[in-house]
């Protein structure tokens, strides 16, 4: 059986966790500047998280990675960390000192990540207990 | 795991300090709405605003916000006819101070409202990152 790190299932979530977790900080700092003259906010980049989910739904064809050519070589197989990123994205309105931050769709886009974020941990969850119930005996 | 949960921590609590900044301005400038100058024809109190800028904290990479410089607000004194009092010119006119209590309410009441949304951010992060550790009770 292989361990949990390796399932697709608690690969995918982690990835997404990791961009939720980058979405909340986006929101942060655009909530922080939300007054500073001239700043444009920003929010993770949907397009280029799509090709890196893409890359985990793959088969590992063309991966880079060690040769194992002995029994005792490992295969390092750590997953590369793929980060997100983040690009501008203004919202409805731009203030005349140019500054683009609405307070209300941000607290918006927070309310998101956060019911987002608890669906992901509760599906990580879920996956856990299919584990353990696949693991436990039968009596 | 959430580094970019405690950057969006970081994020947020810059966000209050500046808006706390902002408040205490605006509180000095009512304090001083009619605080005239002790020589006859002298300047009076100077409407002081502060200068938001983005900022970025080298230790957690969080963008931030930061109270830059504190400025002079430049415009015109309104002038009161008043010959006895001690600040008066030979004209009998005095300088009063170029605060607006309306506009230190409107931007008192801004930097409220800002305040309040670093403040969610800081709660839903905070509760993001407690349902994470959750898993660790739980499983």
């Amino acid at each position: 059986m292989k361990l949990p790190g390796d399932l697709s299932v608690f690969q995918l979530l982690n990835t997404r966790l990791n961009m939720l977790e980058t979405r909340q900080r986006t929101v942060a700092e655009n909530v922080a500047n939300a007054n500073t003259p001239g700043y444009v906010p920003s929010d993770v980049d949907m397009a280029s998280f799509e090709k890196v989910l893409g890359r985990h739904s793959e088969p590992k064809a063309g991966k880079v990675g060690l040769a194992v050519t002995t029994t005792g070589h490992m295969s390092g197989s750590l997953p590369v960390q793929q980060d997100v990123s983040t690009r501008t994205s203004p919202d409805s309105e731009v203030t005349m000192d140019g500054n683009a931050v609405v307070v209300e769709e941000q607290m918006l886009r927070l309310n998101q990540v956060r019911t987002d974020f608890d669906t992901a941990l509760s599906m990580y969850q879920k996956g856990l207990a299919l584990i353990r119930l696949a693991a436990r005996s039968p009596n | 795991m959430s580094a970019d949960l405690y950057s969006a921590l970081s994020a947020a609590s810059t966000g209050l300090r500046a808006q706390t900044v902002r408040i205490r301005l605006a509180a000095e400038n009512v304090a001083n709405a009619n605080t005239t100058s002790e020589l006859p024809g002298g300047d009076p109190y100077t409407r002081r605003v502060p200068v938001f800028r983005e900022y970025v904290d080298r230790e957690t990479g969080a963008n931030g916000v930061q109270v830059s410089r504190t400025v002079d607000d430049l415009s015109d004194f309104p002038v009161k006819y008043d010959p006895t009092h001690p600040a008066a010119d030979e004209n009998g006119y005095v300088k009063m101070p170029n605060v607006k209590s309306l506009i230190e309410m409107a931007d008192i009441r801004e930097a409220q409202r800002t305040y309040e949304a670093n403040l969610n951010i800081i709660e839903s992060s905070r509760a993001m990152i407690n349902r994470a550790l959750d898993l660790l009770r739980r499983g």
